[in-house]
């Protein structure tokens, strides 16, 4: 392993065991985020974006349990440190921001108290300190009138400024590693721009890696240098950005791609892909994604998929690729029609 | 004839209430909400001049013109509780000097609730008793709020054994009539003052554990506490320092609203004969020792009875009344 990557998951499988069974919300996936780069997660609601990260955090609640797999953070194996190390390095070494900045902030603490709890917590500094690491968050985050804004209440401030304050919070301690849990999703679009901008900018002055979850493709394409596309807890396509976007190969991204409206198209219907993410008790016997998948033929239906590469560090999970499954119906429907 | 003049189309068609609501407050009635009742309406209106309020002093003000039972409870609380701390100062007598030449007198100005049947002033030793009285209502009920939030924190929020444990517990406790679990503790550890905080303690914290159990399960989940998880914050300290200021409107109700049941449960006990312990006096046991001569100077138990009465029934509407302004509807403006 090398010294390059910040994280590294390695057959990351998280079960949650309920009274119907076991239910694999993390299924065997490998992810790595280099060092300074943003890597992002994307897919449907419940496909295993999030637990994802909480296992990285180690913050699955029982029924949950990670039952294999590595999580490697700077070359050490987080699965084997105790509760109390992994506490300090939950908010100093690796810290999250959350979707909702409405409910992300306790609501009886000043926004000042909550930012330097981090701090209060990891480094044991003098209280003219906290304050001033705060005010000079704020700023970097920001934030106007930062010492003023210190003694606010999450209530008196609107969604854009409690995601910044949300951001300070996590990035006062200055992390290696930010995982940001679709923290644009509640926001609009204006104030989605400048927080995305604002990563950025944190992430090139500290070298701060993110792992960046999201089902927003739009957002992907603008922060993303590496994509990871789940699927029903499992890796289903991961590429570097352009790639990606260039080349298509999983009918699962391909409908993920088709969905995204599009201004300059005129149409009665938007597209969906049909179908819902399937029972995570009651997966098919093959690939998890046959169900809903228009190319499916028999195989699809008896065997998964493994991860297979079709192009440098682009991987897919499927037996075919979408632009040949495309063209073989495009030819059997000219059959048909002749 | 002043009614005529004030004669218009509204007040014609419109009931009482609908003119009473146009008047008091004309921007309420164009609401294009009309489906809140007029006590929602009401309370929009309170917190709205509550947020207008600039200082401490002037919400206090509008909230006693609100709730005039509760200012009024307050104010007795406040004189009683005076009464007490300042007891040598405002009894007119000795509370246990006897004088055998004057027993079972009634009501006169000398004596102004007459006096037992050892002579001694009524009134004296009610002002004394009183002392018993608010302190059993205050320390008890603190104490047991004390020990059900903490048992509360900890079964709602690390679940699991903790919690099958303690919440079995609090079943135990509350299945017994509180009064008989109280005699049962007093019994065994003998009468006396401390005994019965101990006991009271111990027959009533159960309430509050379950009430602070579930707001914790509740807020446990809410995202702050994860976001405060994720930044390596220990449990204890979540539990104390995140999720108990949550919880604290709910506490200051319990709080208030417990109070009366304490003092009710103490002057029980005392009647009985295993609370206070004479010479210590109570209102309770003052009652008790009274009824002998309940036919031939009533008197003597009646006052102490009474006193019980107003302050529980202080307590109480002190009690509802910040409930009141604790009301979620409130806090959101």
């Amino acid at each position: 392993m090398s010294k390059a990557n910040t994280l590294e998951i390695q057959h990351l499988r998280t079960v949650f065991h309920t009274r119907h069974g076991d239910l694999a919300a993390v299924n065997d996936v490998s992810l790595t985020v280099p060092k300074g780069k943003i890597v992002g997660i994307v897919g449907e609601s419940g496909c295993g974006k999030s637990m994802t990260a909480m296992s990285v955090m180690q913050l699955i609640r029982k029924p949950g349990e990670i039952v294999s797999g590595k999580i490697l953070f700077n070359g050490e194996d987080l699965l084997t440190k105790t509760p109390r190390e992994m506490q300090a390095i939950r908010g100093d070494r690796i810290s999250m921001i959350f979707q909702e900045p409405m409910t992300s902030l306790n609501p009886v603490y000043t926004v000042g108290h909550q930012v330097e709890e981090a701090l209060r917590i990891h480094e044991h500094l003098p209280k003219e300190e906290l304050q001033r690491r705060a005010i000079e968050i704020f700023e970097a985050v920001g934030i106007p009138e930062a010492k003023e804004r210190l003694a606010s209440y999450p209530h008196q401030l609107s969604g854009g400024l409690r995601q910044r304050v949300m951001i300070g919070m996590a990035m006062i301690c200055k992390p290696d590693l930010l995982i940001a849990d679709e923290p644009t999703t509640a926001l609009d679009v204006t104030i989605e721009a400048q927080i995305l901008a604002l990563m950025k900018k944190l992430r090139d002055e500290n070298g701060t890696s993110i792992l960046l979850i999201t089902h927003n493709m739009g957002v992907v394409a603008k922060m993303c240098d590496f994509v990871y596309v789940m699927y029903a807890g499992r890796v289903m396509e991961q590429a570097e950005v352009f790639e990606l976007f260039r080349n298509v190969q999983h009918p699962y991204t391909a409908g993920l791609l088709q969905s995204i409206p599009r201004i300059d198209h005129v149409v009665d219907r938007l597209y969906a892909i049909p179908g819902v993410v399937p029972n995570l008790l009651h997966l098919p016997d093959g690939c998890s994604f046959c169900t809903r998948c228009r190319y499916a033929d028999d195989r699809c239906f008896s065997t998964m998929p493994e991860l297979k590469e079709i192009a440098p560090e682009h991987l897919i999970r499927c037996f075919s690729t979408n632009s040949a499954l495309a063209q073989a119906a495009e030819q059997s429907e000219e059959v048909q029609h002749a | 004839m002043k009614n005529l003049k004030r004669y218009s189309p509204e007040t014609a068609f419109g009931g009482k209430n609908e003119r009473k609501d146009l008047t008091s407050s004309a921007k309420k009635a164009n609401d294009p909400d009309a489906k809140l009742s007029a006590k929602d309406r009401k309370r929009i209106q309170l917190a709205a001049d509550l947020g207008e309020a600039e200082t401490g002093w002037d919400k206090i003000k509008i909230l006693c013109s609100e709730n005039k039972l509760a200012a009024i409870s307050f104010v007795v609380i406040v004189v009683i509780a005076l009464m007490a701390i300042f007891a040598p100062a405002a009894a007119p007598y000795d509370p246990t000097k006897q004088d055998l030449l004057h027993r079972l007198e009634g009501m006169s100005p000398e004596h102004i609730f007459g006096t037992d049947q050892l002579g001694r002033d009524v009134f004296s030793r009610m002002i004394y008793g009183a002392r018993v009285s608010l302190v059993i209502g205050l320390l008890p009920t603190f104490l047991s709020l004390a020990l059900g939030t903490v048992l509360g924190l900890i079964s709602g929020y690390l679940g699991r054994t903790a919690d099958f444990i303690i919440m079995r517990l609090a079943d135990i406790t509350m299945a017994f009539p509180s009064l008989l679990l109280a005699m049962v503790v007093m019994y065994t550890l003998g009468a006396g003052i401390v005994n019965i905080f101990l006991a009271l303690t111990f027959v009533s914290w159960a309430g509050t554990a379950r009430v602070i159990r579930s707001q914790t399960l509740s807020l446990r989940e809410m995202e702050y506490i994860e976001a405060a998880r994720s930044m390596g914050v220990s449990k204890w300290h979540i539990m104390f320092r995140h999720i108990l200021p949550n919880c604290l409107p709910n506490l200051i109700v319990l709080f208030t609203l417990n109070i009366p049941g304490s003092i009710l449960s103490e002057s029980s006990l005392s009647f009985l004969g295993i609370g206070a312990q004479p010479p210590m006096t109570s209102w309770g046991l003052m009652v008790s020792d009274g009824k002998q001569y309940l036919f031939t100077n009533p008197v003597i138990a009646i006052a102490p009875g009474v006193a019980i009465l107003i302050l529980a029934l202080a307590f109480n509407f002190l009690g509802d009344g910040v409930r009141d302004v604790m009301d979620p509807y409130l806090n959101k403006q």
